[in-house]
């Protein structure tokens, strides 16, 4: 009898011990750090170094980094000029090397997963390149790839030290100046891992959003032109929205037309529902690439004293339309001037016609290939109020 | 032969298959397929699939033939004594070398996301005597914590996919089949996705204690054709989100496209880190599986008494194992060697032995 209970106890005490490892695995830490151990980079900036006579290959590595009691509202006395948050700054060559030099400043382990923001100067940009900075992030897993880049206009470490002008983190106001939601059309919106694709994809070149500093606070608009990882020239404001018409980018956007009827007078449109259908066509033995482009528009204000009127329908929707295709055309002169490929005209003969794509020489002949714009505005009106 | 006590319905037994199938694979796959495919990665990864479901039939159909003994007892009278050994020491070093590997594919994951720092023996440490512990139990208790595990990696990991559709670029899936970007030389590397699809040899080991052995086949066939759709459709977007040259860059895709998911409206802001607590279950499971595979075929090769003092005894040699896998180049290249035993299971030995039993007619059914 007395066999069964020691084996009983055995088990028990197995069952403890295993329930023991088990107790203290299951929180799932190690070498654990306290959130106040730590400093959250928000944003990381690139600009050329300032002192004279610098190496050419160093760069100043910016960071900001926001002071937790102030960002509360509580005050103390943390640095920062009364700002919630501080820049620090080091010249160096490696991005790893200046993240060293940084942590010697600072009593906390600078923390890299809450990152919103790489920003770089664009002449380091042209002379060092993005996609070389960029280097670390893609190896570090904690940096999101939502976090948002963008080439400044300008130092970027200034953009960097920019107080938002309503109340949000300094990092957070830059971040939704880069995305959607201000509806311009004018932005570029992208975002790290988008970056990685389009720079990854064949007959592809990436845009980044552009941003400048205004009197007092940010300005966007416009793109970065990024060849072989390198800065080669800015889109200005509507030839980003061209770009992102026919890369459908779903925007929405405002125009101003000329009145059909009284053309010293001006109409303004707001449009929406882009969409822009590639087609690749056999022309007198030339491929060529067929741009179809459709959307939507309704009059949000007018300088004359006349609305919305049925008999300027089709004059109207012409006008439009030739307002878009003229943005479209220009978008596409300008990359084939800069010899970079930001429409992916490559990336759907690659796909498309591979055998076609194979026999060329995509660099010297996206200059000349022939690209082709057709663009349908439809007058999609929900009028509230005639006459003026 | 003593009976065994059939406890097993053929769903458990499909999910077995998924169980041990579905693990650590899976998250460098995509990388795998474009680097021999290119943008038709994914299609290589279907026929693969559909070529090992025709092994996985053959597996059934074999072990429905002996519905009371396991590979390890009848291979030595189909093979002769010492063919039918050797098969059976290459059948049991490559279900053995699955789990460290395992280990070590989890101790990377946690060391990149969770817990950097985290040394081999605090994290593959405990997670080997979780192993331990659960092999040495009955097949019905492993077969009801596999059933749990594997269907919760399975829902996250399908949300995940679905979620990430929202950047999917159908042209990323073209030229189709273009003979610049496919690169034979990488053969190597097609020998290792087949780590990821031969999971059916597992049915060779559960057979004796499935309730009604003639539902081994489409058991067994049905697992792996869930097997190869989860895996093509997987592949397939991330082909079609990232394009195949930024896939061949990222050696743990899965948790790249899980990280590219924005939805900013819910809470789960993370989902990496949601992949990846879950994916531990996938990684437990086909773990689990193997341990019980290799305990159980070592007991009765040796006529043991419990196959868990098997496992227990192979602790050290586990732990030994994965710490020699000491980075991802390592594991992998193993990972190859591993799919290669399972190839040559899959390809030579069971046809073979299919065929010596139909021959011999000396099964059971």
């Amino acid at each position: 009898m007395r066999r069964p209970v020691k084996r009983s106890q055995k088990k028990k005490r197995f069952f403890l011990l295993m329930l023991a490892v088990l107790l203290l695995t299951a929180p799932g830490c190690w070498r654990g750090r306290e959130l106040n151990a730590r400093s959250f980079v928000t944003a990381v900036a690139f600009d050329l170094p300032t002192e004279e006579g610098a190496d050419p290959d160093e760069f100043l590595l910016s960071i900001q980094v926001p002071i937790p009691a102030k960002m509360a509202g509580e005050g103390g006395d943390q640095g920062g000029d009364g700002k919630p948050f501080v820049v620090y700054g080091t010249t160096t060559k490696m991005v790893t090397t200046g993240i060293r030099q940084l942590q010697r400043q600072l009593d906390r382990e600078l923390f890299f997963g809450h990152t919103h923001l790489i920003l770089f100067n664009v002449e380091v940009a042209k002379a060092i390149g993005v996609d070389r900075l960029l280097d670390y992030f893609k190896r570090d897993y904690r940096v999101q790839r939502r976090a948002r880049i963008a080439v400044i206009d300008g130092e970027a470490r200034e953009i960097l030290k920019l107080e938002p002008p309503i109340s949000q983190t300094p990092a957070a106001y830059i971040e939704n100046l880069l995305s959607g939601q201000s509806a311009s059309g004018i932005n570029y919106i992208s975002d790290f891992g988008r970056f990685l694709v389009e720079q990854g994809d064949v007959g592809f070149d990436p845009v980044l959003p552009r941003v400048s500093k205004g009197k007092e606070t940010a300005l966007t608009g416009g793109g970065a032109v990024i060849k072989n990882g390198k800065f080669v020239g800015w889109l200005e404001n509507n030839e980003t929205r061209a770009l992102n018409i026919l890369l459908n980018q779903k925007i929405v956007s405002i125009y101003e037309v000329k009145c059909p009827l009284h053309p010293q007078e001006e109409i303004v449109v707001r449009t929406t529902g882009f969409g822009s259908r590639y087609r690749l066509n056999n022309q007198n033995g030339r491929t060529v690439m067929q741009i179809r482009v459709g959307g939507q528009f309704e009059t949000v204000e007018f300088t004359d004293q006349h609305g919305p009127l049925a008999t300027i329908q089709d004059d109207l929707e012409k006008t439009v339309s030739a307002a878009v295709r003229a943005e479209i055309e220009q978008v596409i002169q300008k990359a084939q001037e800069l010899g970079a490929d930001i429409l992916g005209v490559g990336r759907r003969l690659q796909a498309l016609k591979h055998d076609l794509w194979q026999a060329m020489d995509w660099e010297r002949e996206f200059p000349a290939f022939p690209i082709e714009v057709e663009v349908d505005m439809e007058w999609t009106m929900t009028v509230r109020r005639f006459g003026g | 032969m003593k009976q065994e006590k059939r406890s097993l319905d053929a769903r458990q037994v499909t999910l077995v298959v998924l169980g041990f199938g579905i693990g650590g694979g899976i998250l460098t796959l995509p990388s795998l397929a474009a680097k021999v495919f290119g943008a038709s990665g994914w299609l290589i990864v279907l026929v693969l699939g559909l070529f090992y479901t025709g092994g996985a039939w053959i597996a059934g159909r074999l072990a429905e033939r002996f519905p009371e003994e396991t590979i390890i007892e009848y291979s030595p009278r189909l093979l002769g004594k010492y063919l039918g050994l050797l098969f059976n020491l290459i059948f049991i070093t490559s279900f053995l070398l699955v789990i460290p590997i395992e280990i070590r594919i989890l101790q990377e994951l946690v060391n990149i996301s969770l817990l950097p720092d985290a040394p081999i023996w605090f994290v593959s440490g405990s997670f080997l005597l979780a192993i331990a512990y659960g092999a040495s139990r009955q097949i019905d208790q492993i077969a009801q914590v596999n059933e749990l595990l594997i269907e919760i990696a399975i829902i996250v990991g399908l949300f995940v996919v679905l979620l990430a559709m929202q950047h999917f670029e159908p042209l990323h899936l073209l030229p189709f089949f273009s003979k610049d970007l496919i690169h034979p030389d990488k053969v190597n590397e097609l020998v290792g996705m087949a780590f990821s699809f031969a999971s059916f040899p597992v049915i060779s080991m559960v057979v004796p204690y499935l309730r009604n052995p003639r539902q081994t086949t489409p058991a067994v066939v049905k697992g792996n054709i869930f097997i190869t759709l989860v895996y093509t459709i997987f592949t397939l977007i991330v082909l079609g989100v990232f394009g195949y040259q930024e896939t061949t860059k990222l050696s743990w895709v899965a948790l790249e496209l899980a990280k590219s998911i924005n939805i900013e409206a819910v809470i789960l802001e993370r989902l990496d880190l949601v992949l990846i607590v879950s994916w531990i279950s996938a990684l437990y499971t086909t773990a689990l599986l193997a341990g019980f595979v290799v305990s159980a075929s070592v007991k009765r090769m040796f006529k043991l008494k419990k196959h868990a003092y098997v496992i227990w005894a192979l602790v050290p040699l586990v732990y030994y194992l994965s710490t020699i896998f000491t980075n991802y180049f390592v594991w992998t290249r193993w990972s190859v060697y591993v799919a290669a035993l399972f190839v040559v299971i899959s390809v030579f030995f069971y046809p073979l032995l299919y065929l010596l039993s139909l021959r011999k007619g000396n099964g059971h059914a």
